[in-house]
């Protein structure tokens, strides 16, 4: 196992590095002056000659790409053109926000989802299947930008003053001010992998407020999650529940299942303990795919509830021709995508025996 | 295969991590400039005020200043290179706020500068949660009247539709940037209220005399009456806007009351056309970029619009779009031939910021060859004092700019912010520097404002953006200031103001009893510093949080000591 993971981490480098070039030279690509773009079209020449002076962006392309990689190495991501400021920074500040809302919305999605496609497939070619189907296929159909205003509408505007009302946007009511964990806890001292730990954590406000027993700010912005992550969670969960449908129905028809049901065990077991741990394979991999999508595509949830996340601030990146930060949000996403595709094949191991990692 | 490409890979990391080790600093990473102090630059005083100068050895660099400096605590005099009448309403611009000197060096130039901004404005800045929200106390050592609501908090959301959910939601108390399909929205609800911004910009069609036939008057004005430009506004622009009748707006100063444009006149226009042989058979381009702005809301919907308006006088026009900055570059080298689409928004509000940069002599070759009357009116504009002297020498640029019609002015896009009902003294700044101190959100604590996008940073010499500039208006100050609903320039730190005659030297007596936020006093040292570390590029505060400076480059014509360009 030690060996497979190592080898899948060293096979990873090589990919990382690529990924690095190509979106190294795909931002460069992007029509358009980054000066003006940063500045605001009425900078003058002298002003922008300074800048790309400045930013190393006068420069040829193999050169600032040896300069950028140099720095990558040695854990700098370089700073973001627009804010000025470390990419590792902004990063730290919005990568959790994407987390806390992709985790949740997975979560949300896994069991909601599940739960439909194992009714469905139990219940095949029923009213209650072509009910369950219906309501995973519009959560595919209905765009997120439109479920998501419908929503904030309903939640916030329509059922205002009533005891179902939910906040629009933002992730605490205004003017709240949170302190982080390490201010919390009074060690504000404290350096290394910790505080960086709990720097982070400190973003997401739910764990923050758990952490540091301010129950106000846990609540708020646990009420302020509830509409993206639900908007969130409506395509992944389609899909969980669509491809647990099918891959239950698959399983269901396999010899094994009439044995087990020869054998005298009720459905319920039939159901849970042989056939959905082999219909979770196909139902795993989706997961893994998703959520690798829900840290990089939740730019309409995140834009429509006013979050900002990785998703949005790479988007405004792109808008702004902010290189340092597209090729920094870039790379971080990569390396998740890859650490969760190796998660998910550890997983498989889990879920099958057979199945051995070498 | 497979274990070729493991090996690679190990020999790969083994590589990175050596190569990592001797990585060289990035380019962003380049050693700074040699901090060279000018001619008589002085430290900062501790004791008694001892009165800071700074100058340039000369006036070979380009620039506005030629010097700076506190002629007693509560003096400061500036004199420039060359006379600049439209000085104060630039030193009124907030990028040009008041630090405290000492709290200037003991940020070193940037860094708390940025996000802990010490300034000597009616509110403070209490938190910034980076991508949540800003939250402002009031300051309550504030030299003026005291804020009315005791906390102002910014939020933002970049689509119209989620601003006014907030608003209609009741958790902001006002936004900005109502969408253009909103307005009715807001208008009909007894909950909210509508504060319409009028265009301080200005959309037109540009027209370059160096390619015939638009070499010819008589051609250009032919033009000016074939445009419905009221036609355009009410179907493309939200209410607000207004039909342009000249290049200045009305709410800027330099703008001429009763001075109108051509009327629209399509059957005139083509005689004229058909008279000077450019009828039948004209074919030419209306250029423009797809870029949205508040002075042309929908680009590619109103350059099909007056294209359609041209074809019914028989002129062909084919529809080309440009990358903005391949665009901009293009009109400013004067290379597009055919009519270009473009506008202007106001840095500052100032005739000179309209008219002398778009026609003045040192304009760019957007319309061709300049027009020698036109640099006439504008000098002698730029060389009286006060408003009454200058107005008439702009009524003649005015006149001047219709007859020989180097583009047709054709709107001034408007927008709106909308509020709760019950705030009182809701208004939406023409220039978006809203004060809230002035509004009362119907006796709440806590004013909310939601707008467009997060401030980038609150050291405001080192930025451009308005959002950001706004948040900045709330706790910095300069020395003097935009009238909040007029646009007007009024006392701010500085009461009184004034020019020899030939106002190269500009004399700012500043209020007693002015505090920042840190407790000091204002004194005339800390508005030479504030301005000598934005001027001098050489110098070790010259920092700021990307170190551009752009507001000041651009509105006083370069930096001292800048590095040369390329």
């Amino acid at each position: 196992m030690f060996v497979y993971i190592l080898r899948r981490v060293v096979l990873a480098i090589p990919v990382l590095i690529g990924i690095l070039f190509l979106t190294f030279l795909l931002s460069r690509l992007i029509p358009g002056d980054p000066c003006r773009a940063v500045l605001g079209e009425k900078a003058t020449d002298v002003v922008c000659d300074a800048f790309m002076e400045r930013m190393g962006l006068n420069k040829p392309i193999p050169v600032q790409f040896a300069y950028y990689f140099g720095r990558v190495l040695t854990g700098d991501l370089g700073n973001s053109l627009r804010f000025g400021r470390p990419v590792t920074d902004m990063l730290m500040e919005r990568l959790p926000v994407t987390i806390e809302l992709a985790l949740l919305s997975l979560l949300v999605a896994t069991i909601v989802g599940m739960t439909l496609g194992v009714v469905a497939a139990k219940w095949q070619n029923s009213p209650i299947d072509a009910v369950t189907m219906v309501f995973a296929n519009l959560g595919v159909s209905v765009p997120i930008f439109v479920l998501g205003l419908l929503a904030a509408y309903l939640f916030a505007v329509i059922l205002k003053d009533t005891p179902f009302a939910l906040p629009p946007s933002g992730r605490l009511q205004a003017g709240i001010i949170v302190k982080t964990i390490p201010e919390a806890w009074g060690m504000e001292d404290l350096g290394g992998p910790l505080r960086w730990l709990l720097d982070f954590l400190s973003q997401m406000y739910v764990i923050n407020g758990l952490l540091t027993l301010n129950f106000k700010v846990a609540g708020d912005a646990a009420r302020h999650l509830i509409l993206p992550v639900i908007v969130l969670a409506t395509v992944p969960m389609s899909i969980i529940a669509r491809m647990t449908r099918s891959s239950l129905l698959e399983v269901m028809t396999l010899d094994y299942m009439r044995t087990a049901r020869a054998k005298g065990l009720n459905e319920r077991n039939v159901i849970f303990r042989h056939a959905m741990r082999n219909a979770l394979l196909p139902v795993v991999t989706i997961l893994g795919l998703q959520l690798g999508g829900l840290f990089s595509g939740a730019v309409l949830t995140e834009t429509i509830f006013g979050l900002t996340g990785v998703g949005r601030t790479l988007f405004d990146a792109i808008s702004s021709r902010d290189y340092g930060v597209i090729q920094g949000f870039t790379l971080i996403i990569a390396f998740m995508y890859v650490f969760i595709n190796l998660l998910v094949d550890l997983s498989y191991a889990v879920l099958d025996p057979r199945i051995r990692l070498s | 295969m497979r274990k070729s490409i493991f090996l690679l890979s190990v020999v790969l990391i083994l590589g990175l991590v050596i190569g990592g080790c001797a990585a060289p600093a990035g380019p962003g990473a380049a050693p700074a400039q040699p901090a060279t102090e000018a001619a008589g630059a002085a430290a900062a005083p501790a004791g008694p005020f001892e009165p800071m100068v700074y100058a340039a050895e000369n006036c070979d660099y380009g620039g506005l200043f030629k010097s700076m400096e506190a002629v007693d605590e509560k003096t400061v005099k500036f004199t420039l290179c060359y006379p600049d009448v439209a000085f104060p309403s630039k030193v009124a611009f907030s990028a040009f706020a008041i630090n405290d000197a000492d709290y200037l060096e003991a940020t070193g130039g940037g860094g708390d500068l940025i996000e802990k901004p010490n300034g000597t404005g009616p509110y403070m800045l209490a938190d910034w949660r980076r991508g949540d929200q800003m939250i402002f106390q009031r300051f309550e050592d504030y030299w003026g009247d005291k804020a009315i609501p005791a906390t102002v908090v910014f939020r933002w959301g970049a689509e119209s539709a989620q601003r006014l959910v907030e608003l209609q939601a009741g958790t902001v108390d006002g936004i900005d940037g109502v969408g253009p399909d909103d307005f009715a929205t807001v208008e009909e609800d007894p909950n909210l209220q509508l504060a319409l911004r009028s265009g301080t910009n200005v959309f037109y069609l540009g027209m370059n005399n160096k390619y015939p036939p638009f070499d010819n008057e008589r051609v250009r004005q032919a033009f000016a009456m074939a445009i419905d430009r009221q036609r355009l506004v009410d179907n493309f622009y939200p209410p607000g806007s207004s039909v342009a009748t000249q290049f200045m707006p009305p709410a800027i100063f330099g703008y001429s009351e009763g001075l109108d444009w051509y009327p629209y006149d399509p059957a005139q226009a083509k005689q004229i056309l058909e008279e000077e042989g450019v009828l039948p058979g004209f074919k030419t381009t209306i250029t423009y970029r797809d870029v949205v702005r508040g002075y042309l809301p929908n680009p590619g919907i109103v350059a099909q619009d007056i294209q359609a308006q041209l074809a019914d006088i028989g002129v062909e026009v084919e529809i080309v779009q440009m990358e903005s900055g391949a665009f901009l570059d293009a009109a400013d080298r004067g290379e597009i031939d055919g009519f270009h689409m473009l506008g202007w928004g106001a840095d500052y509000p100032d005739a000179t910021n309209f008219l002398d940069y778009h026609f003045g002599p040192g304009a760019s070759a957007q319309f061709g060859a300049g027009f020698p009357d036109i640099w006439e009116a504008l000098k002698e504009g730029s060389t009286r004092a006060t408003p009454e002297e200058r107005q008439p020498f702009y009524d003649k640029a005015n006149e001047r700019i219709k007859q020989h019609v180097p583009m047709i002015p054709v709107a001034h896009g408007g927008n709106a912010a909308a509020f709760k009902a019950d705030v009182e003294g809701a208004y939406a700044s023409d220039i978006g520097a809203e004060q809230f101190a002035l509004m009362n959100p119907g006796g709440r604590d806590t004013l909310v404002w939601m707008q467009n996008a997060e401030p980038i940073g609150l050291y405001c010499a080192d930025e451009t953006d308005g959002e950001t500039l706004r948040a900045c208006e709330q706790v910095m100050q300069s020395l003097l200031a935009y009238e909040p609903r007029t646009a007007r320039v009024v006392a701010s730190l500085a009461t009184d103001w004034a020019a020899n005659d030939d106002l190269t030297e500009w004399t700012f007596t500043l209020r007693d009893g002015v505090k920042f936020h840190n407790g000091a006093t204002l004194d005339a040292n800390d508005v030479v510093l504030s301005f000598a570390v934005q001027w001098d590029a050489a110098h070790p505060l010259h920092v700021g949080r990307d170190g551009n400076f752009t507001y000041f480059s651009s509105l006083f014509n370069g930096l001292l000591n800048a590095a040369p360009a390329e």
